[in-house]
């Protein structure tokens, strides 16, 4: 009787190709994951940092109120050419812009109440070739 | 004799091929389940993070607990404290309400009188089920000036 030979090669190259294809998903599952939990993080620490603004804001009001509206021109706050004073608290990279004004009753209206991102325009161009020589 | 040798070797090396390939699949699994766990996380922080935005915008609505537990009751899932001190709320997974829900937002109320209104601080905490650390937690304030509706 003849005996047909079992030959470990092919299966070998099978698991080898299986067990890539496994490594590579579970980088990228791994990495992803990863990722999420970065990005997560990070918008958990913004959305702290905006209230932490919102508290100093709401401060700010409070001092506003027990502040004779007579002595706004001598706290050091901006005023534009419409009489509006501005005043703008930092928190971390997030910034908040007031702009208030004293209404006849004695008492301050918020005119503007504005949560803003630091931004700068990444201006280089990397390896990129600029044009000239 | 030369046989018996090649049906050892073929054994040996099937063998370590199925020790090799499990191992592969050992730390595989591993990874996979850190993978899972961190997404997992992801998804808790976030949802965390927005059930705190919407109770510190309640806060700022609200003129006090009566009416911030008001704001954030449906179907029964929020509750003053019974020292008046802050309100809790709970939310299921979808971040729905749910008096059941595993999410518990826990929202602080400390009034200071001043003399043109009331400065509130609120220290807002979410935990997750039945563990008394918080996923996320956040400080605010608001200002609620005398005689502003």
């Amino acid at each position: 009787m003849k005996q047909i030979p079992i030959k470990l090669g092919p299966l070998t190259l099978l698991l080898t190709v299986i067990s890539i294809c496994l490594t590579v998903l579970a980088i990228l599952s791994f990495t992803t994951a990863r990722a999420d939990l970065r990005l997560a993080e990070k918008y958990a620490d913004t959305v702290r940092s905006r209230y932490a603004l919102e508290k100093q804001g709401q401060a700010f009001r409070q001092e506003l109120s027990e502040t004779d509206p007579a002595d706004y021109g001598l706290s050091g706050w901006e005023r534009d050419k419409d009489g509006v004073y501005h005043t703008v608290l930092k928190q971390d990279d997030l910034s908040l812009s007031i702009g208030f004004c004293p209404n006849e009753k004695g008492k301050t209206d918020i005119l503007q109440w504005q949560h803003t991102k630091d931004w700068a325009e990444d201006e280089s161009i990397g390896q990129l070739w600029d044009g000239g020589f | 004799m030369k046989r018996n040798g090649q049906i050892t070797a073929f054994y040996f090396e099937t063998l370590l091929l199925i020790v090799v390939f499990l191992l592969i699949i050992l730390v595989l699994t591993q990874v996979f389940g850190l993978a899972r766990q961190q997404t997992a996380a992801a998804r808790q922080l976030t949802d965390a993070v927005v059930l705190a935005g919407n109770a510190a915008e309640a806060v700022s609505a609200s003129r006090d607990p009566a009416e911030l537990c008001s704001l954030l009751n449906e179907n029964g899932n929020a509750e003053v404290l019974p020292d008046t001190s802050g309100v809790t709320a709970r939310y299921d997974d979808g971040k729905n309400p749910d008096p059941l829900g595993a999410f518990r937002v826990e929202v602080s109320w400390q009034p200071e009188k001043t003399a043109e209104g009331t400065m509130v601080s609120s220290e807002i905490r979410v935990c997750y089920g039945s563990s008394e650390q918080p996923v996320y937690s956040l400080e605010t304030a608001s200002f609620k000036e005398e005689g502003a509706a």
